[in-house]
């Protein structure tokens, strides 16, 4: 398949945006947004396959086992790729994943009323687009895309920034 | 009798209703009388004056915008220190990488303060501060909240379960936990004995 | 009277205990008089360590700011509800999605009469809890999204574990 690119993404992001007047959002005003003297963030952006039942866990999950439990309970893991950049507002990065599956995630505002973070977020299939959204999140906190896959296990693409 | 007055004897549900009914008066004196007690959760809970002020704007904005959702099964008090308490795990969290005062640091920093300052005590209460604010760090968010709750604002057992939003059961071991680990972190704290 | 009722009631009293028979244990234990010394010594530090009550004009100065602040409109849904109800959305369009599991891709398709491209939704994730958004059905096709809402503190009284989502934040920044 061909790479798709973050910029793909993010256009049908933005298409989707305008076609949706009802969340408020401009589609493509984020570097115009930015605000003066507002410091990069280190974002990140991973993927781990999860497959219903077992136990078994990438060596490179390890140590955050118990966490991965808790929050997916009864499943195995195995780590697909994982990005951390340090993005200033408009920048975005781009995981690819395997089997044709690409994430990427804008940074569109460092600090919402809310103090929130907030991300224009597109997973892509084989160039396809299979879902897009705008995340709100606070500084630490993760976002999860959990995508499932036609043999049962799950895509599960974890996003967050501080 | 001044207004003021009758105002202040004003039981907190009146308040409540007086409030939802758009009275302005009633509405500032609910958060003016649980202010003081909401700024001392907030600063048990972070450790920060400045921390705990910017959590309480933030619970007090909450919970100005949903009054109406104020249901009256829990008292007032237990229902706005909710979400006080909410906004002050929130800020806790954006600001985890703070580097804190570890309890070492706060006791040589405070051994020669206390010869100076207040040499009764034998440790300068700013110095108690840090040691019990590095304690308190010390513990899980949800640990130290709950003996927060118990024993800054006094709530119960009852109304700290509503709080956190688990079994009583739950709090009194959390409770005892804290304690357990408080009274073990501030042992040989110059100055307590 | 056994030491560990004893101790669980000077670290949770419950008021049951007769005062009398716990004043005479803790005269003959030294264990528990201990632990009642120390009791007491973090009380002191507690009472000593008290902020001041904050003035008048500091409410006052605050109040402002807060009416002005509630009078903004709100992003973030107020969800003090128990676990079960809270859901971490923030537009109309992913609270249905999220409370009635309706696919996310019939309200797309209405508003662009077809499927074009997946939908577009907006979701906010609650300070203290971990956002995690399914998305159901095969590839190629407008997805069922389920939103759930998972309390990541961590529960166990006696660890000092924090948020599980934090610790996997900052395990793959590390990687």
């Amino acid at each position: 398949m061909g790479r798709p690119s973050r910029r793909r993404i993010l256009a049908l992001i933005g298409a989707g945006l305008a076609l949706s007047p009802a969340l408020g959002l401009p589609g493509s005003s984020a570097q115009a947004q930015q605000p003066q003297g507002v410091p990069a963030l280190q974002v990140t952006m991973f993927g781990i396959l999860a497959t219903p039942g077992g136990n078994r866990v990438d060596g490179n999950l390890k140590k955050i086992e118990p966490q991965l439990r808790k929050l997916f309970p009864g499943h195995s893991f195995k780590l697909l790729k994982s990005e951390s950049k340090r993005l200033t507002l408009g920048q975005g990065l781009t995981v690819e994943l395997g089997d044709g599956w690409v994430a990427g995630a804008d940074l569109t505002s460092a600090a919402d009323p809310e103090g929130n973070l907030l991300f224009k977020f597109a997973l892509e299939l084989n160039g396809q687009n299979e879902f897009a959204t705008i995340v709100r999140t606070p500084p630490n906190q993760l976002f999860f895309c959990d995508k499932m896959l036609p043999d049962g296990s799950r895509l599960l693409i974890g996003l967050g920034g501080r | 009798m001044p207004e003021a007055q009758a105002v202040a004897v004003t039981p907190n549900e009146v308040l409540v209703d007086q409030a939802r009914q758009g009275n302005p008066a009633a509405r500032e004196e609910l958060f003016r009388r649980h202010f003081g007690i909401s700024q001392r959760v907030a600063y048990r809970l972070l450790g920060n004056e400045e921390d705990a002020q910017d959590a309480v704007q933030d619970a007090f904005v909450k919970a100005l915008r949903h009054l109406d959702d104020f249901d009256g099964r829990s008292g007032f008090l237990t229902w706005l220190l909710k979400i006080v308490h909410n906004a002050a795990l929130d800020a806790g969290r954006k600001r985890k990488r703070r580097p804190t005062v570890r309890i070492d640091d706060a006791e040589k920093g405070g051994a020669e303060a206390a010869i100076h300052d207040d040499p009764a005590l034998g440790l300068h209460r700013e110095d108690l501060k840090k040691s019990l604010n590095a304690a308190l760090d010390r513990l899980s968010p949800v640990t130290r909240s709950a003996f927060v709750l118990f024993a800054e604002a006094g709530l119960s057992y009852k109304e700290i379960a509503i709080v956190q939003d688990v079994p009583i059961g739950t709090i009194m071991s959390r409770i005892f936990s804290a304690r357990q680990k408080l009274q073990s972190y501030l042992e040989g704290v110059d100055g307590l004995t | 009277m056994r030491c560990d009722t004893v101790i669980r009631e000077l670290s949770t009293p419950s008021g049951t205990l007769d005062r009398a028979a716990l004043a005479l244990h803790l005269a003959d234990c030294p264990k528990c008089a201990s632990f009642s010394a120390q009791v007491h010594e973090l009380q002191t530090v507690w009472d000593l360590t008290r902020p001041a009550e904050p003035s008048a004009d500091a409410f006052d100065a605050m109040w402002t700011r807060v009416v002005i602040a509630a009078e903004q409109p709100a992003l973030v849904p107020f969800a003090p509800a128990p676990r079960w109800k809270r859901w971490g959305l923030a537009s109309m369009v992913a609270a249905q999605a999220a409370g009635l599991l309706i696919a996310g891709g019939l309200a797309w398709n209405h508003r662009t009469g077809g499927r074009a491209s997946a939908p577009v939704m907006e979701f906010t994730a609650r300070p203290g809890t971990t956002l995690i958004v399914t998305l159901d059905g095969p590839a190629g096709t407008v997805p069922t999204v389920h939103v759930s809402d998972e309390s990541v503190v961590a529960d166990a009284a006696d660890t000092d574990m924090v948020a599980a989502d934090f610790d996997v934040l900052n395990y793959m920044e590390s990687l």
